[in-house]
């Protein structure tokens, strides 16, 4: 498996333990690059902004925050911070650069959800144009919710029970068309679907009582290891396929090592390792509008996997409470796929330039192997044998302006 | 900060494999083109541990290359023990020789020399590296150890009559050349049966009598009667010799004063035909300052040098080595530093002395960078680039991509679109 080093970064001390799911990559205050938003333990909520390692922003009034999330959840056509507490408060918090002074400006609305919200995502899940929040709660229970601008708080949509503890909840389109599906992945590398019964007037029959129907469970099995049935396991969809497309995959990871590419309900590959996996992110390192797989694991070793189950490794060198991978913009001008790793010594190391330029391990003979035009000039030729080719090849590298193409042959 | 696109790049990193210690600037070694052996690469760690770094390709074509690290026991290493240097070189009739050096505590030095001695060895064993580890020669030193190199040189084998006139009998070998805390160099030349130290002076006589501490020698065969020997010390001074070969006596010499340690000197010739035929150069790597090339030494000696600009702004500068890396035919400099930082300069420039080159490309490494091999690591014949830096192995490649674009329009007599002129 190839490896390789990542160079450029940024170490930033946070002062204080980040759990995971509480940084959050996007760009918080519409200047079109993005920020890193961290929340600290203790109730410190940081912005990184550009090449900088003072936060850019700091607030220390949301709580405990458990969950930190970037979007456009009060459909405002503006991404904002969204906090979530321990005990309930949440807190959306728009940030921009005033034009007067150098400073930064904020808006803070704050609402009162149900405790324990251990995973959010912000998506438009019933097509209505507008973005919806999807709360996973450590009680095995996820709620749906709309941002009520003019009561200043969210109304609940659905609630659905599941049977198995909530591991984290994805938005994926299965299809060009249709609505996305809601994903919760389930312990022992499974997830559930989940169905919305809403519609568009926020007419609603469940809306007090937990849902147990609308819920599609889909076991996984795994022919190659026997699975434990109560391991951790994360969803990820909509990975992106290429870039015309709205339908991509989706992947699950556990903790015992296993990661599998999913389509549909149809399983792609599987990849076992000897890691636990404990974070499942996606970002394009190779720049082809496709989305790469990123996993990672406590010991900091990370795994950067394609669609046809390349994979390079990377080794961070500490033990790794916190990750998350995605694109950030140091120098101000361009986002680039970085990943971000939070140790166990209040540090945050955010590699802001982890572009590769393959990830398969290849030599030269077999990429001119691979060439159609390479392939023809070989027939003519009549070469054959990878030993005569590889001279051939060389020669041509070293000669200046042969005269003929037989010149590589001879000299 | 501007992004620069992955196209740009000279090199890409094909493999990073970490090490479990530190090595030195004197602890690699590359076994290139030896018969029966994939080329790999030595790296000796402090900590007396022995590491080969290799690719291994596999006999189905759809698998992918991949490069490993594996565990040499080398034989009579103590685990305590400080490995500071490492060579190699093969004969005809020994097969691999490997010499290590290595201090087991203040002032207890060894040097140890790997190969097969006896004559009973299964044909091919020779070659063999893991079985050559297990047969040692070693020496009690009376100095601490520094660079371990070796060179081929023409020997004196007694005299023989020729019709009345005495003419000397020379034979042509490798002996291992040790610089020593003793200010002088030691030489270790095989006999019939062993190794033994003979005295420098009978191999080569300018390097005898020195009054500096060398840190660094390079040597080479420039022609069969000539040779030219390059000794970088301590205090900063550079002394070159142009030795006749054959009958042991310098022909001519330059000194030449730096400013801070002489870490590495790479002689190469640039195939640039003079009235004298080849034109030979050296890349100085002084620590503390900028590196220089220094050219056409055998017609202007150390006068001519040629300045690679901004290579001390990133701590020590640590090695150098010499490739023609976009096969424009003219050859690039590589330079690595403690800074964590690449450089590469093209070696063609303005003739005037003191003319200052900018690098062509560089790069920022995660590690400090200790060392830089150009070998044919992946088995493809194109020359990559081995940095060995202080955690580990990176093998980088060249943009394959590019590599077939050249190919193809040299074929097809297209223009070539060439990238790397930007920089000039």
């Amino acid at each position: 498996m190839r490896s390789v080093s990542f160079v450029n970064h940024l170490k930033l001390s946070t002062g204080g333990k980040v759990s995971q799911q509480c940084m959050a990559l996007g760009d918080v205050d519409g200047d079109g690059q993005n920020e890193l938003v961290v929340a600290v333990e203790g109730g410190d909520l940081k912005v990184y902004k550009g090449n900088s390692i003072e936060p850019w922003w700091k607030f220390n009034e949301a709580g405990d925050i458990s969950c930190v999330e970037i979007g456009d959840v009060c459909n405002v056509g503006k991404d904002s911070v969204i906090a979530f507490t321990r005990n309930g408060p949440c807190s959306i918090i728009d940030l921009s650069i005033s034009a007067t002074d150098d400073g930064v400006s904020y808006t803070l609305k704050q609402d009162r959800l149900p405790a324990n919200i251990i995973n959010v995502l912000i998506g438009d899940v019933d097509k209505d144009e507008k973005k919806e929040l999807i709360a996973c709660h450590s009680d095995q229970s996820v709620s749906a919710y709309r941002w009520h601008e003019k009561e200043k708080k969210f109304i609940l949509l659905q609630r659905w029970r599941l049977r198995n503890l909530a591991g984290n909840v994805t938005l994926h389109n299965a299809s060009e068309k249709g609505r996305p599906t809601i994903m919760v992945s389930q312990p022992g590398c499974s997830y559930a679907i989940l169905s919305v019964d809403w519609d568009a007037a926020d007419n609603v029959t469940s809306r007090l009582s937990h849902c147990t129907e609308n819920i599609q469970y889909t076991p996984l099995s795994s022919r190659s290891r026997l699975q434990n049935p109560s391991v951790l396991c994360k969803i990820l969809g909509d990975i992106r396929k290429s870039g015309e497309k709205m339908a991509g995959y989706f992947a699950l990871c556990t903790l015992d090592g296993t990661l599998k590419l999913m389509e549909k309900d149809k399983m792609l590959w599987s990849l076992q390792v000897d890691h636990q996996l404990f974070a499942l992110n996606k970002v394009d390192v190779l720049g082809d509008n496709r989305e790469e797989v990123i996993v990672c694991a406590w010991d900091g070793q990370t795994y950067i996997v394609d669609h046809d189950r390349n994979v390079v490794r990377y080794q961070f060198q500490d033990n790794v409470q916190a990750f998350c991978a995605g694109k950030y913009s140091a120098d101000g001008k361009t986002n680039l796929p970085c990943l971000v790793y939070a140790d166990f010594h209040n540090k945050i190391t955010l590699f802001y330039d982890v572009r590769l330029s393959f990830l398969k391990a290849t030599d030269f003979l077999t990429v001119a192997n691979g060439d159609a035009e390479m392939r023809e000039v070989f027939t003519e030729l009549g070469i054959n044998e990878q030993e005569e080719k590889r001279s051939y090849l060389k020669n041509c590298l070293l000669t200046k302006v042969p005269t003929s193409s037989n010149d590589c042959l001879k000299s | 900060m501007s992004v620069r696109p992955l196209s740009d790049e000279l090199f890409h990193e094909a493999n990073f494999d970490a090490l479990p210690s530190q090595s030195s600037i004197y602890g690699v070694t590359s076994l290139c083109n030896i018969p029966h052996l994939s080329n790999k690469i030595l790296v000796a760690l402090a900590k007396g541990r022995i590491f080969a770094c290799e690719y291994h390709k596999p006999a189905n074509p759809n698998y992918d290359v991949l490069g490993v690290n594996r565990e040499v026991t080398f034989t009579y290493i103590p685990a305590d023990c400080h490995i500071i240097s490492i060579d190699n070189f093969s004969c005809a009739a020994r097969g691999l020789i490997v010499g290590v050096t290595f201090c087991k505590e203040l002032n207890e030095n060894f040097f140890n020399v790997y190969c097969n001695y006896g004559d009973d060895v299964p044909s091919g064993q020779e070659w063999n590296l893991d079985n050559v580890a297990q047969n040692c020669r070693s020496f009690n030193l009376t100095f601490t150890p520094y660079q371990l190199t070796h060179c081929k040189v023409l020997c004196p084998q007694g005299e023989e009559q020729t019709g009345g006139d005495t003419a000397q009998v020379r034979e042509q070998r490798t002996v291992f050349i040790l610089l020593g805390s003793d200010r002088s160099f030691h030489v270790y030349a095989q006999n019939e049966v062993e190794f033994v130290e003979e005295p420098t002076k009978k191999y080569f006589c300018e390097l005898d009598s020195i009054t500096k501490q060398p840190i660094f020698l390079e040597m080479k065969n420039i022609s069969d009667m000539r040779r030219l020997s390059i000794a970088g010390y301590e205090c900063g001074s550079l002394s070159m010799f142009l030795v006749d070969s054959f009958n042991n006596s310098i022909t001519a010499s330059w000194t030449i004063e730096h400013d801070s340690p002489i870490v590495q000197c790479q002689l190469f010739a640039n195939n640039r035909e003079s009235s004298e035929g080849v034109e030979h150069n050296v890349v100085v790597v002084s620590a503390r300052e900028e590196a220089m090339i220094y050219r056409n030494l055998l017609a202007s000696g150390f006068s001519n040098p040629l300045v690679l600009s901004g290579s001390s702004k990133y701590d020590c500068v640590t090695c150098c080595a010499v490739a023609d890396v976009n096969y424009d035919g003219i050859k690039e400099v590589l330079i690595g530093t403690f800074g964590q930082r690449l450089l590469a300069y093209s070696s063609q420039a303005d003739r005037q002395p003191y003319t200052q080159q900018q690098p062509m490309w560089t790069r920022n490494m995660a590690h400090p960078v200790l060392s830089i091999k150009f070998m044919d690591m992946t088995g493809d014949s194109i020359e990559d680039m081995a940095v060995i830096s202080s955690k580990g192995v990176h093998i980088f490649q060249s943009d394959l991509v590019m590599l077939l674009k050249m190919c193809k329009s040299k074929i097809f007599h297209k223009n070539v679109d060439d990238r790397f002129d930007k920089s000039e």
